[in-house]
């Protein structure tokens, strides 16, 4: 526990940070919504006038947008990317500030295996990305209640929000991995950054080329907003991937961690 | 018995050397010095007891129980302090100390603030306002605040004053009267000469010898000092058990270690100005191991 | 000139990598654009028909994608995002990497003047950025060619590729005056990190909604239009002079800042 507390200690000036980061990224766009909703919903009857066959062909057949929720679905993809970076950034640093910060040779001397260490440190994260989670629903029910004219489908929204919290999760396993993969990192930023903004990159590609594929490769995809808005469920085959995923990365942090050699000073 | 047991222990990082075939032992209650120049390995050594690195083949064992095995339960009784010292930098001392102490049980926290006075250490500082000297005696109050059995130091005394050093050098005796074993790493001998009973000696990786210190100077070697009134011939003593041969203008120091008659017999017919026969000290000594083979 | 080649060393792989990641995009896209030119049906009438607006919420340029020269410009965005984290990253730990390495003392108490080492250090970030930039034009055209009778497209890849080296040089600039002003290589990494993603999301917003539309000017990535570089052959002479001028400043002030700069150890 006191491995667990003293993450928590250390982590909390930069998670309030990026708590308020996320929820700025939301209030800034939802924000825009009043102005641009009349807009939006002659969009709509623009759209409904368009073939069936053509709706279908581009996914707007079922499309609403009236409703906020398609505004906020827009909104939370830049929350999901920021978000990435977030968790992908606890992910890598949290065991390799150790050996960056070269307290490596305090900690792992200390009466612990590092399985330990390593079972409490992600803990640390995976309630750090809690807190981050419980804040931006929260946050994001407000702003989309009052903004809403309409009453809103809530169970839609609570898939949407909640693919932060697996996109998340699935950042900072794939950071912990990375971490004890490389060698030595010396500093986090550019590793998360990078990767998530290429990740993110295959996604908005996939976007426009809709290729299954290469939806298999970005986790950005695993929890497609507009395919969850379609089926009202996340997909079933992306899900387990994800999970197999998080999972294989998880355990093999565990087992090259504790093969790994701590290097000296 | 033995608190350390350490059996033909190797460690590569790839093909570059870190220890070949280490092999010694530590006995309870023991101060057991670990000499050799910078690189020979002594860290290497170090760090595998602790578990920080795994070695490639041989084993040690701590309290009778593997170091890579037991680790966690091992270093429950282990207090460790390394030559360079880094801690979490926007913490207080007094929280670094606290955290420290949490691993253990049954830890007398009031012992931090008597160690704290002994050291002369401002708990209420934070780290990355401490000078090194200061970060060091963070270390070892953080390395005795559990009164471990097994007190492992990895050359403790750089940065600390002559005064500090004092203290800390009778710190670490009041912990081994208290039944503490000690095993202190260092190139600097004349400190490991004031401080241990046996010694082992490290070289490119591999264990030159295991000795007691005392043995060490006073039964093996003599060192002699030979002043000429007229040309030398240094190969007169090119014998065996005679090393450090140096010529200095017409005086000659070597030591010798073996049967102090067949110095005898070659002096016969010399024509001395002067002779001195005295212990080396262990620097001596020790500079025979370092210049072999090179 | 051993600073340089240290620089260069050290940064060989990351730089690998991202290209790397670059080929793929781009040849995970072109690979997919046989599909779209194939199945087309008129996609000018459809995308005439589509307000702009909407264009943006689903992730679609609003150019005719299924000519390959405009369904490249869609690339443009992904480029600069991917371009501006690599060079702002290198830029932010380049400058400020010994203080983190705990080596300040060692070179710079070398018989050199601080921007003796500097110097160097953002020749090896100009020249770090120019092969990313030449990889992705080389993989461009290479990939392009293949689905466009063998016409690579040259001249308009060029124009978008300088147009494109204009922005990297920009925030090379940003991430080194970060580097050389802030307290450390984590804040520097983390300002600049926060403000390429406020430049991103800036640059949907002023899409979003044209009232906020005079604040294109503070988002870089507002500077160049991929769709008019390689549709209309115009690369925007204000913004590059706007750009290289700012760049220029930004290093200068890096030189100044960096001189003045206390050192940690």
């Amino acid at each position: 526990m006191n491995i667990l507390k003293q993450e928590l200690r250390m982590g909390r000036k930069s998670l309030i940070i990026w708590c308020l980061s996320l929820v700025g990224v939301l209030c800034f766009f939802m924000l825009l919504y009043p102005s641009i909703s009349n807009q939006l919903e002659d969009f709509q009857k623009v759209f409904k006038s368009f073939p069936i066959e053509f709706q279908q062909a581009f996914g707007i057949a079922d499309l609403e947008l009236s409703s906020i929720l398609s505004f906020y679905q827009f909104t939370l993809m830049y929350v999901l990317l920021a978000g990435a970076i977030q968790a992908m950034n606890m992910g890598v640093a949290i065991i390799s500030s150790e050996v960056r910060e070269k307290t490596a040779d305090f900690l792992f001397v200390k009466p612990v295996s590092r399985n330990r260490v390593v079972s409490m440190k992600i803990l640390a994260v995976l309630v750090q990305i809690l807190i981050t989670n419980a804040f931006v629903f929260t946050a994001a029910l407000i702003i989309v209640t009052l903004l809403s004219t309409d009453a809103y489908d809530v169970e839609l929204f609570a898939l949407f929000t909640l693919s932060l919290l697996f996109i998340q999760i699935f950042f900072a396993s794939l950071g912990l991995f990375v971490s004890v993969f490389l060698r030595r990192i010396r500093t986090v930023l550019p590793i998360s950054m990078g990767v998530v903004f290429i990740f993110y990159i295959i996604h908005l590609l996939n976007e426009t080329l809709k290729d299954e594929k290469l939806g298999l490769i970005s986790p950005f995809d695993y929890f497609n907003l507009s395919e969850i808005s379609k089926k009202m469920n996340y997909d079933s085959l992306n899900f387990l991937l994800w999970f197999v995923l998080v999972g294989m990365f998880i355990f093999l942090t565990f087992k090259l961690f504790a093969r790994k050699d701590l290097p000296s000073i | 018995m033995n608190v350390i047991e350490i059996n033909q222990l190797t460690k590569f990082y790839g093909k570059h050397r870190g220890i070949e075939n280490v092999t010694f032992s530590v006995e309870e209650g023991e101060i057991f010095g670990f000499i050799g120049p910078n690189g020979a390995g002594k860290s290497t050594t170090i760090r595998a007891l602790l578990s920080l690195i795994h070695p490639t083949s041989g084993s040690a064992t701590i309290f009778g129980k593997d170091c890579i095995k037991y680790g966690s339960e091992i270093r429950r009784d282990i207090g460790y302090l390394p030559s360079e010292v880094f801690y979490y930098e926007h913490m207080k001392v007094r929280e670094v100390l606290n955290y420290s102490a949490s691993f253990y049980d049954n830890v007398n926290y009031s012992r931090i603030q008597s160690l704290a006075e002994i050291m002369d250490l401002d708990l209420n500082k934070r780290i990355d306002d401490l000078s090194y000297g200061n970060k060091k005696k963070v270390g070892i109050i953080q390395g005795l605040l559990h009164e471990p059995k097994l007190i492992i130091l990895d050359e403790p005394t750089g940065g600390l004053d002559p005064l500090m050093q004092q203290k800390f050098f009778d710190l670490i005796r009041e912990e081994n009267e208290k039944g503490a074993t000690i095993l202190f790493s260092s190139h600097i001998l004349s400190e490991v000469q004031k401080l241990c009973g046996r010694v082992a000696i490290i070289k490119d990786g591999t264990i030159v010898r295991v000795e007691n210190i005392r043995d060490m100077q006073k039964h093996n070697y003599k060192k002699f000092t030979l002043e000429y009134k007229g040309v030398i011939d240094v190969h007169h003593f090119n014998l065996e058990g005679v090393t450090n041969l140096t010529l200095d203008k017409n005086t000659l120091h070597f030591l010798f270690k073996g049967d102090i008659n067949r110095i005898v017999e070659r002096l016969q017919g010399q024509s001395l100005l002067n002779m001195l026969v005295e212990e080396p000290s262990l620097e001596e000594i020790f500079m025979h191991y370092y210049q072999k083979e090179d | 000139m051993n600073v340089f080649k240290k620089e260069m060393k050290a940064n060989i792989k990351s730089l690998l990598i991202w290209c790397c990641a670059q080929v793929f995009i781009i040849f995970a896209g072109m690979t997919k654009y046989q599909g779209f030119a194939d199945s087309q049906v008129d996609m000018n009438a459809l995308f005439a028909a589509f307000p702009k607006e909407i264009m943006i919420i689903f992730g679609m340029g609003s150019v005719d994608i299924s000519k390959v020269a405009g369904f490249y410009s869609v690339f443009f965005l992904y480029f600069m995002l991917l371009a501006a984290v690599h060079a702002v990253m290198f830029g932010a730990v380049v400058v400020s990497k010994e203080e983190r390495d705990h080596c300040a003392d060692f070179i710079y108490t070398r018989p050199v003047r601080r921007f003796q080492v500097i110097s160097p250090k953002l020749l090896a970030g100009v020249i770090n950025i120019l092969i990313f930039n030449m990889v992705t034009f080389g993989a461009s055209v290479f990939f392009i060619s293949q689905h466009n009778h063998g016409d690579g497209l040259v001249d308009k890849v060029s124009l978008t590729m300088l147009a494109l080296f204009i922005l990297q040089l920009f925030f090379l600039a940003l991430g080194a005056l970060f580097g050389a002003v802030l307290k450390n290589t984590k804040m520097a990494t983390s300002t600049a990190a926060g403000l390429v993603m406020g430049f991103f999301i800036l640059s949907v917003a002023v899409d979003l909604y044209d009232k906020i539309a005079f604040l294109k000017i503070l988002t870089p990535f507002k500077y160049f239009e991929g769709a008019a570089l390689m549709i209309n052959d115009h690369l925007s002479f204000t913004s590059a002079v706007i750009l290289l001028i700012v760049s220029f400043v930004f290093f200068a002030l890096t030189f100044v800042a960096f001189n003045r700069r206390d050192l940690s150890t």
